[in-house]
């Protein structure tokens, strides 16, 4: 028998499963990485639903971020790199989709997550650094970062940043 | 500027087809939750259980309470094991209260073990010339012969010290001068001394108020043994049994038969007890013998250890009378012996129907020096085998208790170590699990 939070988790899955799967997607890069993201998030939501299930989505790209950034460092333990952090994208790209794609690839997952949060989800830099458990200059600081390199690694994207970013 | 990127970045995202979940996310979801759960009432009783464990370990009042098999019996009882402490605190107080055993240790020093508590006492007896120690049947006397008084002067006699009051006085041994005891035996009842040396018997009444009135008969013949009724008539062996009266008289005994025969088997100074009834006397019987002998009913009787369990014979020599019928006796058995080496037991006297014998274990392993025991404190045979004669004290010693035989601080720097370990342990799976 469905119980009425059962009902409840499943009416939220089917109504913000889209959304949380863009999101994820841009914090990740990578399909089947989104893909388990949103179903780790969904499973912390499912386990502590009686405690937040007045307002779930908050609860879930919250674990979806911190969950991004905690994966990044266990990767990074057991995983090389095959090329150099920095280096140019292929300039012979020009499709600006694949670029973003390509340059957000290389940035740290706190950087992403940040630019995620502040140009996707539209968080200003206080709500940023506090759905990041961050201090508001860090968030300044890390956005500067980001931008910087993503000039660095797509200089076709210049424009789309701007110089002053 | 970065408006193009929020555009752009839309545009990325709205590309993305929705993902598939799986459909059992609420499942797995409420697995995951009950495993915590349980791993934190886990984790809160590990924590209990150790802080409790530690607790109950520092907080007991005494550490027999942790080894101990069950409470000890009103009054006291006997230890079911007789060991060498090794070196204990000699107390300097000798109001210990009464005792269960008295013996000398292997480094020569008397011990005592408190009937109460089972604990072990070094004693420094004053003019203690290292040979007898005689505890009272209820233990609240002791007696052991002496070499000098309590100035160190030269003396022989024997000293005794009440140990409910530890008041001590030292007791000539003879009018005709002072002789140290060879044997000193008690009344059943404890209210009376008996002692010898060559041909002199002596008997003594025992009072609190420490008026002690010795009186001596010289018999002009080698003495074996005496032993003193509740009212103080004394029987002893000089060249046969004969008997001298509370009201000084003294004569042979009458004897329905040839009471010599067993003069050569025992030799000079060996013990004796009368019962509680004042008509039988336990002697000490040699390793050859292979049994307790009595004189009973103006006869001697003796009272065979079986052969069974001891083929090649034991020595048996009189601690005292638990009851009417029954001995506490020390024996003494050679290798190849059911029980070997020297151990107490508890045998039905002649005086009784042999249907009625009994044989019970009390101590093995005993120390072999000068071992006397408070036989009151034996209890009354309920006539089941599983009954407790004696009390499992645990470790009484004055070491510092070594559970699982390791040494305390050690032990306790494992529990904490384990429990460090085991808290560990329960946070890795749960990070694992949730």
């Amino acid at each position: 028998m469905i119980t009425a939070d059962e009902a409840g988790f499943d009416a939220f899955v089917a109504g913000r499963q889209a959304a949380l799967s863009r999101t994820a997607y841009l914090l990740t890069g990578d399909h089947h990485l989104a893909q388990d993201l949103v179903q780790a998030a969904l499973l912390q939501a499912a386990r502590h639903w009686k405690r937040i299930h007045t307002s779930p989505e908050a609860y879930v790209r919250r674990a979806m971020y911190h969950q991004n950034i905690s994966w990044w460092r266990r990767r990074r333990l057991t995983e090389s790199p095959l090329l150099a952090h920095d280096a140019t994208a292929d300039a012979a790209d020009t499709d600006l989709r694949l670029s973003l794609d390509q340059a957000l690839a290389r940035l740290t997952p706190k950087q992403r997550t940040v630019l995620v949060l502040r140009f996707y989800e539209d968080l200003t830099e206080v709500e940023t650094a506090r759905a990041l458990e961050l201090s508001t200059s860090t968030v300044k600081s890390t956005t500067r970062q980001a931008l910087a390199r993503l000039r660095v690694l797509a200089p076709e994207l210049a424009e789309l940043i701007g110089a002053d970013a | 500027m970065t408006d193009d990127l929020r555009t752009r970045m839309h545009r990325v995202a709205d590309d993305v087809t929705p993902l598939p979940v799986a459909d059992d996310l609420w499942q797995r979801g409420q697995t995951a939750r009950h495993r915590g759960q349980a791993l934190v009432v886990a984790a809160v009783l590990v924590v209990l259980a150790s802080v409790g464990g530690g607790v109950a370990l520092w907080s007991a009042p005494d550490r027999e309470v942790r080894t101990a098999s069950a409470e000890v019996p009103e009054g006291g009882a006997i230890p079911s094991r007789i060991e060498d402490p090794g070196d204990p605190e000699v107390a300097t107080d000798l109001a210990l209260g009464p005792a269960s055993v008295a013996f000398v240790g292997s480094g020569g020093q008397p011990l005592l073990v408190t009937a109460a508590d089972g604990r072990y006492h070094a004693l420094e007896l004053a003019g203690w010339d290292r040979g007898l120690l005689s505890l009272s049947p209820d233990g609240t006397f002791l007696a052991w012969t002496i070499s000098s008084d309590a100035e160190g002067r030269p003396r022989e006699g024997f000293a005794l010290v009440d140990l409910e009051s530890g008041e001590t006085r030292l007791v000539s041994s003879g009018s005709t001068g002072s002789i140290t005891p060879e044997e000193i035996s008690w009344s059943p009842s404890g209210q009376w001394l008996t002692w010898f040396a060559d041909d002199a018997v002596s008997r003594m009444p025992i009072d609190r108020v420490g008026i002690f009135s010795q009186e001596t008969i010289t018999t002009g013949k080698q003495v074996e043994w005496s032993a003193v009724d509740h009212e103080g008539n004394v029987t002893f062996h000089a060249q046969g049994p004969r008997q001298w009266m509370r009201d000084g008289s003294y004569g042979r005994m009458k004897t329905s038969e040839q009471t010599t025969f067993d003069a050569g088997r025992r030799g000079r100074n060996h013990a004796a007890t009368a019962s509680p009834a004042g008509d039988t006397f336990a002697l000490a019987s040699s390793a050859d013998a292979a049994a307790l002998d009595f004189l009973t009913g103006g006869r001697f009787a003796g009272r065979p250890l079986a052969s069974d369990l001891y083929p090649d014979g034991a020595a048996v020599r009189p601690l005292g009378w638990a009851t009417d019928t029954l001995v506490v006796a020390r024996v003494d058995a050679p290798k190849g012996s059911y029980v070997e080496g020297p151990h107490l037991a508890l045998l039905t006297a002649p005086n009784a129907p042999e249907s009625h014998w009994t044989y019970r274990i009390l101590v093995r392993d005993i120390p072999t020096a000068a071992l006397s025991l408070a036989v009151d404190l034996v209890p009354d045979l309920d006539g089941t085998s599983s009954q407790e004669l004696t009390h499992d004290f645990g470790d009484t010693t004055d070491d510092p208790p070594a559970p699982l035989g390791i040494e305390l601080s050690l032990f306790i720097g494992l529990a904490v170590a384990a429990a460090i370990a085991l808290l560990l342990a329960l946070r890795w799976l749960w990070r694992r699990l949730a």
